[in-house]
């Protein structure tokens, strides 16, 4: 029976155009759409490191390229490093000629038994940091070109500037003059490639010395028709690009990792700017500030129960409806035409959300592509006419069973049962010849109660929610 | 001292909107800040696919929408895993070869606008911002990569766009020839110690476990040692070299593969093989250079610029060297290129990244604002605008080409 609980089975279409099962979406209030992870904003909420879950401001998270200072993972196998302490005899520093016992520290992976000894590094006399840093064997020469190139483009964009001012004709051809060769380049416009070759007199720039080629490179080491392979004191491709600057080829060139901070991310809706999901702070905190998950807000459809579908035979099956607001909700179903829906929902977009509550429409939103999914349903179903009532949730009634459905007037044709705010309904599908899942499709349509609306406006608004049900697999 | 590094204490660039620098490739793409002196991550080019959760190659498909998914899944990863910065309103470079097809460009441009809001993508070319990191603005620069090889002379800032040059030999083809030397003569040993030809206990290696055979114990060969060896495939009289040591691998289960010293050294051949149409890394250098304008030959040819991260094979650059050497003194070469003066530069940097590198440096000036493409400017008809393709005409050609 587990499948019947696989969330998969029933998918919401979201404003999107894409399908995803309810725990995967979020409802924006304010737009009263639903939203997903695809075209939602996401946003980096807060830093911290999963390993001493410590939070990093941003400025710090910048400064330290995203590492904690104090946590290392194993350069070997990427497992957290462990500070190992021991104690070694060392010459007293009273006097020399004694020797007294010394705490050192080392770091020891527990997982592959790699330590910072293996590779020569000199133990700590304190227990967390102290590890020098690895450098980057070319950092002057680096920062020599970032500024001659600095200053070569701050010389261009002076140049331009006063260009454009002069003379607003000529400056087409002082650019092509200056790189005049044309005839190499044949069909193009030289202009735009002005920026990757300033050339000009580089006397006032250079403090830089360009790089000379040399005639020859090293060959291989002279051993190596020889010589056995190791394979442990050679890097993997992971090792090498587990620190991508350094790339070590040897194992004994392995370096211990600080260890890699995480975010927590908060979602916006792109629509109205308004957060959709925000956690708390904590690190080792699950929560969240804000969660408008459309658990919460859109009633939830549930496979009940599996029915023998064949080709062609009208079977009953049986879905739950379950109203998670605490409200009254009405409802109803009603047949999803893809087509329809797609132009409706461009439509809406484009009357600037029709009927959201969001009014302040300054924004302007960058809209992603609207994607397209298939929603071909491969059964037909007979959907329940009329609306159906759904009961609001209320926790204290959850244990009692008493039975409401006499209040109701429900067709016992359409509701198979009622309990609390749920309900059991009965659809009658239909699977095409040929397919091999029958997969129905249909539009809920109930009232809302919005929680965010002011008092001059309505307090219920209609939502349409297409869905997908997939209904299990279908034989001949 | 470089954990601390950064533009900050130049003030140039406002630290709270560092720009962006990626260099995506069909098999690994970097990403980091401009301004700092490596990638921040080193990342396969693979992500989940959508539909069945299996992990697949971002740039495998010929689906635009299924690319613009998988583009859309991996730049959410680098941000959010990797960079921890928001991408909206943020500037970014994107290091591009100048050969990439113009519909994977506009998609990524689309990704990087409509999903992700950022304020501005600069395409720079890789084979030139690689020279920035040299501080020259001519050369002869060759990127080997894992789908192809591309190389494309740039004399004085300006890249020769008639001598360009593309052949799909990299990382895929040495790992598709290692794959075919090992089924042939790899042996695969049992936990009884039993050996058996490779081939007869599985039809495929995967791709992961090549490159890690390609990687830990294979090696470019020496010019003179592959003519023995090459020679010795004709005539059987001629003593071939004595191979190198054989590697004991461990497979997944208990077994073991043992891989012969010869596949060790004949793996990477295939970039230099000519027998097949003539072409091969070394030819298509010459090539290239008879194709440029002859008084900037002896420039290009002193000033080789190897990069992509084949170029790290061991013995790789020094057999190119080699080879090149040999061939520009051939007769069907030497008389109509007349150069014998071969010079090759040593990046600072790994072969892998010295193209990020460039796009960091630019990025790093106010260069980048001259050529900079702003989200409004894209979404106005979802183009890349011909003015920032400085390559227009050159992609058609390609991309005729190849339909
Ligand atoms: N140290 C190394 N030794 C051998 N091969 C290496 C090394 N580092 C990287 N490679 C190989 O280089 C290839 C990747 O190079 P690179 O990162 O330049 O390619 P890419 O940019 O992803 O590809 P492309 O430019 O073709 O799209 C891979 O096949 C990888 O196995
Ligand atoms: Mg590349
Ligand atoms: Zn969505
Ligand atoms: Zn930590
Ligand atoms: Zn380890
Ligand atoms: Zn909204």
């Amino acid at each position: 029976m587990a499948h019947l609980f696989q969330v998969d089975r029933v998918r919401l279409l979201c404003s999107c155009g894409v399908l995803k099962p309810i725990t995967a979406i979020y409802f924006c209030r304010h737009c009263l759409k639903l939203r997903c992870g695809n075209c939602v904003s996401h946003e980096v909420d807060t830093l911290f490191c999963p390993n001493c879950l410590e939070n990093m401001p941003s400025t710090e998270a910048r400064l330290k390229k995203n590492r904690c200072a104090n946590c290392f993972d194993c350069p070997s196998c990427c497992h957290t490093l462990s500070t190992r302490a021991t104690s070694i005899q060392a010459p007293s520093p009273e006097d020399p000629s004694k020797t007294v016992a010394r705490k050192v520290y080392y770091l020891a992976c527990t997982s592959c038994r790699w330590t910072s000894r293996d590779v020569g590094l000199k133990d700590q006399t304190v227990a967390t940091g102290g590890w020098a840093e690895q450098d980057n064997e070319h950092y002057k020469e680096l920062q020599t070109l970032l500024e001659h190139y600095r200053s070569l483009a701050q010389r261009e964009k002076l140049e331009k500037e006063r260009k454009r001012f002069s003379h607003r004709k000529s400056s087409y051809f002082s650019m092509t003059d200056k790189y005049s060769l044309p005839s190499l380049i044949g069909r193009k416009s030289l202009s735009p490639l002005s920026p990757y070759s300033p050339k000009g007199d580089g006397s006032q720039t250079s403090e830089l010395t360009p790089s000379e080629a040399v005639e020859e490179v090293e060959g291989l080491p002279a051993d190596i028709f020889t010589e056995e392979v190791n394979l442990s004191s050679i890097t993997s491709m992971e090792q090498r690009m587990a620190s991508p600057e350094w790339q070590p080829e040897k194992s004994s060139d392995l370096y211990p990792l600080h260890k890699h901070i995480l975010v927590k991310r908060s979602l916006r809706c792109r629509h109205c700017e308004h957060n959709l999901s925000k956690p708390e702070y904590n690190p080792s905190s699950v929560k969240f500030k804000i969660q408008l998950g459309a658990f919460y807000h859109v009633p939830e459809v549930r496979m009940v129960q599996q029915a023998d579908l064949k080709w062609g035979v009208e079977t009953s099956v049986q879905i739950s409806l379950c109203n998670p607001t605490p409200h009254d909700m009405t409802l109803a179903f009603l047949p999803f035409v893809p087509e329809a829906h797609i132009a409706a929902q461009q439509k809406g977009e484009e009357l600037g959300e029709g009927g959201s509550l969001n009014t302040s429409s300054l924004v302007r939103v960058v809209d992603i592509p609207v994607e397209k999914t298939d929603l071909t349903p491969t059964a037909d179903v007979a959907l329940p006419q009329g609306q159906l009532i759904l009961t609001a949730r209320d926790d204290t009634a959850e244990y009692d069973d008493q039975d409401a459905n006499s209040s109701f007037n429900d067709d016992p044709q359409v509701v198979a049962w009622r309990r609390a705010n749920k309900v059991g309904v009965n659809l009658l599908v239909t699977p095409q010849s040929g397919a091999k899942r029958a997969i129905v499709g249909f539009v809920l349509r109930y009232e809302y109660t919005n929680t965010v609306a002011t008092a001059t406006e309505s307090r219920t608004v209609t939502l349409n929610i297409p869905v997908m049900v997939d209904v299990g697999p279908v034989s001949e | 001292m470089p954990l601390y590094e950064g533009l900050s204490g130049i003030g140039l660039i406002n630290e709270k909107n560092t720009t962006v620098v990626f260099d995506f490739g069909t098999a690994y793409t970097k990403a980091g800040f401009a301004g700092e002196n490596g990638p921040r991550v080193i990342l396969r080019s693979e992500v989940k696919c959508r539909e069945t959760g299996n992990t697949v190659p971002v740039f495998e498909t010929q689906d635009k929408e299924e690319l613009r998914h998988r583009l859309v899944d991996f730049i959410h990863k680098l941000y959010f895993k990797h960079l921890l910065v928001n991408p909206k309103d943020r500037r970014v470079v994107v290091v591009e070869n100048l050969l990439t097809p113009s519909n994977t460009r506009n998609i990524l441009a689309k990704v990087l606008f409509r999903h992700y809001e950022v304020l501005s993508v600069v395409f720079a070319p890789s084979h030139l911002v690689a020279l920035m990191t040299l501080g020259i603005n001519t050369g002869m620069v060759m990127d080997i990569g894992y789908q192809e090889v591309t190389l494309i002379p740039v004399f004085e800032g300006v890249p020769i766009l008639s001598a360009w040059q593309a052949l799909s030999l990299g990382g895929k083809a040495v790992h598709s020839s290692l794959s075919e030397l090992l089924l042939d003569r790899g042996l695969s040993v049992g936990e009884d110690g039993k050996e058996q030809r490779l081939s007869s206990v599985m039809e495929t290696l995967p791709e992961k476990v090549l490159e890690d055979i390609k990687v830990r114990t294979c090696f470019v060969s020496t010019l003179e040692r592959s003519s023995k060896l090459h020679s010795n495939k004709y005539d059987r009289s001629i003593e071939p070299p004595p191979p190198p040591p054989s590697v004991l691998y461990p497979l997944s289960g208990s077994r073991n593969l043992t891989i012969p010293g010869t596949v060790r050294e004949l793996a990477t051949e295939v970039l230099f093989e000519q027998d097949r149409d003539a072409l091969s890394l070394p030819t298509i250098i010459l090539d290239s250079l008879q194709k440029c304008p002859i008084d900037t030959r002896r420039m290009l040819a002193e000033n080789l610029v190897i990069i992509g991260g084949t170029a790290s094979m061991l013995g790789l650059r020094h057999r190119l060297l080699a080879e090149i050497r040999t061939l520009a003194a051939s007769e069907a070469f030497s008389k109509v290129v007349k150069i014998n003066s071969f010079k090759i530069h040593n990046p600072p940097a790994k072969a892998n990244y010295v193209a990020w590198l460039g796009g960091a440096i630019l990025g790093g000036t106010e260069a980048v604002a001259l050529r900079t493409l702003p989200r409004d400017q894209f979404l106005v008809n979802d183009r890349v605008p011909d003015w920032c393709d400085l390559s227009c005409n050159l992609k058609e050609e390609r991309d005729e080409k190849s339909a």
